[in-house]
């Protein structure tokens, strides 16, 4: 009767256990669902110790223990199941003890440990960690969603701060300077990058701030407002740089930018500190490339930025542009990534009647293409005492053309052919400098072709090379051959001048010493012409 | 052609002159790690003969020039002929390659 008795209040005992444990876990699901951080977690763990009547309690979750615990407990791996020993024993390990892992993601893993009871843990201790640790991981889970959807509302606030900003900085459109006619275009990235157009008078710049989003945004603004007070100064680059340069040094970042001021008489200067060269379409149909005259700001700064000078005549267009527009993609049928680039710009213009005219026609050739950055367009015409008629396109409707070569003079080229070896780059350069002595700097053709042979033998494996020179009325066709593997250097990318580095310059060089270049591949040939005009010195 | 002399413990002046392109690189380049390789760390480059010069030649100025100033010195081009200036306007190294006038004021200015 006496052991029926025990028997029957043990087995009430237990239930009364159960019962205190479910009314235990319904406020935990309640107090897990409201937590806010990890110690409401330890306050749950810390409740169930109390319930279990264990004399502590611990919680291992985030790769560390989230409070002081006993040092036996330090050294214990996180369990793969409920545990009622510790898998290292240590002299001053308790005498009771049990311990329950939860979760399987990489971050919600971790356990939590009882130890210190009266008695051993039981069963029922057990099933209310197991369910206690179940909450745990569900509520870390939670936590780290919760994170991240507070992190995309924050990116999502920066995102649309940086375009407000941006917005108010960069105005959509320019007014036109006296006796020329302008059209812009300013289309921020869906991550605002840091392009910016500006106008001020006869003023007309054109940037880039490396970087995105309200850092961007930001320095936009800096330039903006020191633009307006640079202008002012007799050298505006000087200016420009005293106010931005050690700013940008200091976050790391730099901005390119094109400074143009144009008068009434269709004369300009300009600066161009890193950015894509600035187009000019010439009425006549021809491209001339205003390329960098200093490097990008926040590189290294020049104690001065002299402004060269040009001219333009009346139906001559000039293209100011970000290299959102150079640099716009597509895949090729072949699967590699095809660019838009400086010369697909060019082409586009060559049958431009007008600056509103050419952003049509700009807009029609990049359908199709991925414009990844910001884009930014300005188009001004040189059109004293304008009417609409005055200047149509220098071939139109649109033929696409080849850029022109002047027709060759009477006089018989020179030839010379010689091995694709470096010990015949002196005679190839002895050959260049006395067919070219009429050039007011005759080095710069030995120079190039130098760099083309070059290329050449040291990465196309050409065996053979020559090079045909024509003396024109107006200068000088040369045209360099080699049977290298397929190469057009019209294609390069270049990287900018002024940069310490030990590569990179041959086709840089190629490019800024000549008046133009053109290639073709003839049979297994690369043939590249290059012109340079007698009158001109670069 | 390409000569060197030791100027003193920590200086080197290199003469070159006729031509520096692909074919004779190498040797300015191996001229420039033994100074760099035997403590020098002022670099002074007599140019005011090389009647030509190639993006392959102004590679090797720029290793020299990065090896000298890691080793807190400098590399000056001395007296540079019109083909180096050239070379050098049109690739805007000239704002960053020092340029004097004299050995002696590259003396001075390394002290």
């Amino acid at each position: 009767m006496k052991a029926t008795l025990e028997a029957l209040e043990s087995t009430v005992a237990a239930l009364a256990d159960s019962y205190d444990q479910l009314v235990f876990l319904q406020h935990a699901v309640h107090r897990a669902v409201n937590a806010t951080d990890l110690s409401d977690l330890m306050s749950l763990t810390h409740d169930a110790q109390v319930l279990m009547e264990a004399g502590g309690s611990a919680m291992y979750a985030a790769g560390h223990w989230n409070t002081e615990v006993p040092g036996w407990l330090v050294s214990q791996p996180t369990p793969s199941r409920r545990v009622f020993e510790l898998d290292v024993p240590t002299a001053d390990a308790p005498a009771a003890f049990l311990g329950v892992p939860f979760g399987t993601g990489m971050l919600e893993i971790g356990w939590i440990a009882f130890w210190d009871k009266s008695a051993a843990f039981t069963a029922g201790d057990a099933r209310l960690a197991e369910n206690l640790a179940t909450l745990i991981a569900s509520t870390l889970g939670a936590f780290q969603t919760r994170q991240r959807q507070l992190h995309q509302e924050l990116e999502e606030h920066d995102r649309l701060l940086a375009t407000r900003i941006w917005r108010n900085l960069v105005a959509e459109r320019l007014p036109a300077p006296a006796q020329y006619l302008l059209v812009s275009r300013s289309q921020p990235a869906a991550q605002v990058g840091g392009d910016f157009q500006f106008a001020l008078g006869d003023w007309i710049m054109v940037g880039d701030v490396s970087g995105k989003g309200i850092a961007a945004a930001l320095f936009t603004g800096m330039f903006v407002s020191s633009l307006q007070l640079a202008v002012l100064q007799e050298d505006v680059g000087a200016a420009i740089a005293v106010a931005i340069h050690a700013q940008l040094e200091a976050a790391e970042m730099l901005a390119t930018l094109a400074v143009i001021h144009l008068q009434e008489d269709g004369g300009f200067k300009y600066l161009n500190m890193g950015h894509p060269p600035l187009l000019i379409r010439r009425a006549d149909g021809s491209t001339e490339a205003l390329k960098a005259t200093a490097p990008p700001l926040g590189t290294f700064a020049l104690p001065r930025y002299p402004m060269l000078t040009g001219q333009l005549a009346p139906g001559d267009l000039l293209c100011l542009y970000s290299d959102g527009i150079s640099e716009a993609q597509r895949d090729r049928a072949d699967g590699t990534l095809e660019l838009f680039k400086v010369s697909g710009l060019e082409r586009t213009l060559n049958a431009a009647r007008n600056p509103e005219h050419g952003l049509e026609l700009i807009e029609q050739a990049l359908q199709g293409w991925n414009v990844q950055d910001d884009l930014t367009v300005v188009l001004v015409q040189y059109a004293p005492e304008f009417t609409p008629a005055a200047f149509p396109a220098p071939s139109f409707p649109f033929t696409p053309k080849e850029p022109s070569m002047p027709e060759p003079a009477p006089s018989q080229p020179q030839r010379l052919e010689l091995r694709a070896d470096t010990s015949e780059l002196s005679t190839l350069g002895t050959f260049i400098k006395d067919a070219c002595s009429r050039l007011p700097r005759p080095g710069l053709p030995e120079l190039a072709v130098t760099e083309l042979a070059a290329n050449a033998i040291l990465h196309g494996g050409a065996q053979h090379m020559s090079v045909q020179i024509a003396e024109e009325e107006a200068g000088y066709l040369l045209t360099f051959e080699d049977d290298g593997e397929f190469f057009d250097p019209t294609q390069a990318t270049l990287l900018p001048p002024g940069e310490l580095r030990e590569g990179g310059y041959g086709l840089m060089i190629v490019q800024r010493s000549t008046d133009r270049v053109q290639y073709r591949r003839r049979a297994a040939w690369n043939s590249t012409d290059l012109y340079y005009r007698t009158g001109a010195v670069l | 052609m390409i000569s060197s002399s030791r100027l003193d413990s920590s200086s080197v002046h290199i003469t070159v002159t006729g031509r520096l392109d692909l074919e004779n690189t190498q040797q300015l380049k191996q001229v420039l790690l033994e100074a760099g390789e035997q403590g020098a760390s002022s670099i002074l480059m007599s140019m005011a003969e090389l009647e030509f010069m190639d993006s392959s030649g102004l590679s090797a100025l720029v290793t020299g020039l990065k090896t000298a100033r890691k080793a807190g010195g400098e590399l000056y081009l001395i007296a540079p002929s019109a083909a180096v200036n050239e070379l050098l306007e049109l690739t805007l190294l000239n704002q960053v390659i020092p340029v004097v006038p004299s050995l002696e004021a590259a003396r001075q200015r390394r002290v």
